[in-house]
């Protein structure tokens, strides 16, 4: 009798056609034989869809993972392709060093080309993804991972590609080599500096930033930008745009702004603006929105994005003691 | 036309025949060796266009390479020696929902090769276009009866006997479902 590893799969989205409740899901899984051939999987609804205004979602999948905690070898939470990056990365954030793999599957390559097509895909992509993601389950890996292609990369180390011939999500290069995770190639293989922890429940974060507003700007939104009394934050996504210099007079003066272009990480702060270096742009914002909702930060925060919780800087940086370093808001 | 061959049980048997049959292999011990996945390939199972893989005695590895054959629709051999079939992985295989590419195959030491080389040829271009170049001579002695019906068959289809006798044949190739696929259980 083969044995396999008990693998909690929770469904946060992913499909066209989204499921609605856990009977659905119990139904998709039971026809999914593939996963059934690689590991005993007890599927978990959490939501039919992931989007960056309802990080209420990733706090359900950060309570849900540590109450299972116990239970399972490891963790796969299926995600949206859009915005996967930077809600894989808030999760991380929210769940903090880990000694078993959570590892986030989404659809495919051929998939985004038939999203390009104007077409609708099949689950064939999400499928691969999820039976891909087993692997850093059998090869007992630690961290939070997203499985794309034959990659799995360490969220906080991966890049979305703009290059419209080549889209999907890479592992950035980094300045101190390869950072864990591994590829698929006819089986796991992991690469280096993989980190394992005694096997310790995690102490999860899940505060976040609620009046932090993350705007995807397209051209001429600067203009038209109009930001409530109650925003604490603002994360403005202008990847896709030519933002002009002359912008940044355009932004709001008492509110802290994270500004993320094709060539940087900007952080506007009292009327000062930083770059922020060294970190991949979705887990700089995904970082900039979770250490808004923690305590006595936001008046350090250009330090505090400085900081290593989680090993997501790109480059060496001590690593601190979420502990320490921030109180926990419950 | 590349193979990925997955065995270890038959002592380089199966290898032995893909060689024979003229196709590239990838085995487990090549990709031990590299580093990394060849530039450009996006989903491992994009390097190579068959998979034959000896299921006797499952291991995890084998289950995930055929669960992502199953999903990507990938042509798969999986062959198990005689009175040793693997219940389980089997059943997976032979679940309704799993396509016809994937195929199973009890083998003794004297079937082996012949049932990788026919699995090979179901799939390989350049085997088909060889296969319908009309390219071998008979001689053929028909008695006078059987000869009259040719001949009236032949005018009726207008087309010259040889032509006829070729098509008949053609299609009992065609609909004769033991012939196209021995491996059929």
């Amino acid at each position: 009798m083969l044995e396999k590893h008990q693998i909690a799969l929770l469904y946060a989205g992913g499909r066209q056609h989204p499921l609605k409740n856990q009977n659905a899901l119990n139904r998709w899984n039971k026809e999914f034989i593939e996963l059934e051939m690689v590991a005993t999987a007890e599927p978990m609804f959490i939501a039919g869809h992931t989007a960056p205004d309802q990080p209420q979602i990733l706090q359900r999948i950060a309570r849900r993972i540590q109450r299972e905690w116990n239970r399972y070898d490891g963790f796969i939470v299926t995600m949206d392709y859009a915005h996967v990056l930077y809600n894989a990365n808030l999760l991380a954030f929210m769940l903090g060093r880990l000694s078993k793999p959570i590892v986030i599957s989404t659809i495919s390559h051929d998939d985004l080309a038939t999203i390009a097509a104007g077409a609708k895909y099949p689950d064939i992509g999400l499928k691969a993804s999820i039976v891909n993601a087993t692997q850093m389950v059998t090869a007992q890996a630690a961290g939070s991972f997203i499985a794309f292609g034959s990659s799995i990369i360490p969220v906080t180390h991966a890049l979305v590609s703009e290059d419209k011939d080549h889209p999907g999500i890479y592992p950035a290069s980094s300045a101190h080599g390869s950072v864990g995770g591994g590829y698929i190639d006819f089986g796991i293989q992991l690469l280096e500096n993989q980190h394992a922890l005694e096997r310790v429940k995690p102490e999860i974060y899940v505060a976040y930033g609620e009046r932090v507003l993350y705007q995807v700007l397209t051209a001429g939104d600067i203009k038209d930008l109009q930001v409530e009394k109650k925003t604490r934050g603002l994360i403005l996504d202008s990847r896709h745009i030519s933002l002009p210099v002359s912008a940044a007079r355009l932004l709001p003066k008492k509110v802290p702004t994270l500004v993320l272009t094709s060539a940087a990480v900007l952080l506007y702060t009292n009327g000062r603006v930083t770059k922020i270096t060294g970190l991949t742009p979705d887990c700089a914002a995904a970082k900039f929105t979770w250490l808004s909702g923690q305590r006595s930060v936001l008046a350090k925060l250009k330090n505090a994005m400085d900081q290593d919780f989680i090993g997501e800087h790109l480059r060496r940086v001590k690593p601190v003691k979420r502990a320490k370093s921030i109180k926990k808001r419950r | 036309m590349r193979v990925y061959i997955h065995d270890e049980k038959t002592g380089g048997a199966i290898l032995r025949a893909c060689r024979e049959a003229g196709v590239s292999v990838l085995t487990p011990e090549k990709i031990r060796k590299r580093k990394r996945l060849p530039e450009g390939v996006a989903f491992f199972l994009d390097q190579v266009d068959l998979l034959i893989i000896e299921i006797t005695k499952p291991n995890p590895l084998m289950h995930f390479i055929l669960a992502q054959a199953i999903l990507a629709d990938k042509p798969t051999l999986c062959l198990y020696a005689k009175n040793q079939s693997p219940r389980l992985l089997l059943k997976y295989i032979r679940k309704k929902a799993t396509p016809k590419p994937v195929k199973t195959f009890s083998y003794m030491e004297t079937s082996l090769a012949e049932a990788v080389n026919h699995f090979i040829g179901m799939h390989d271009p350049l085997r088909q276009e060889h296969d319908e170049a009309v390219s071998i001579k008979y001689t053929l002695r028909l008695s006078p009866r059987v000869d009259r019906y040719l001949t009236w068959r032949s005018e009726k289809q207008k087309m010259n006997k040889a032509d006829f006798i070729r098509e008949l044949l053609a299609r009992k190739a065609k609909e004769d479902r033991k012939y196209r696929d021995p491996l059929m259980e």
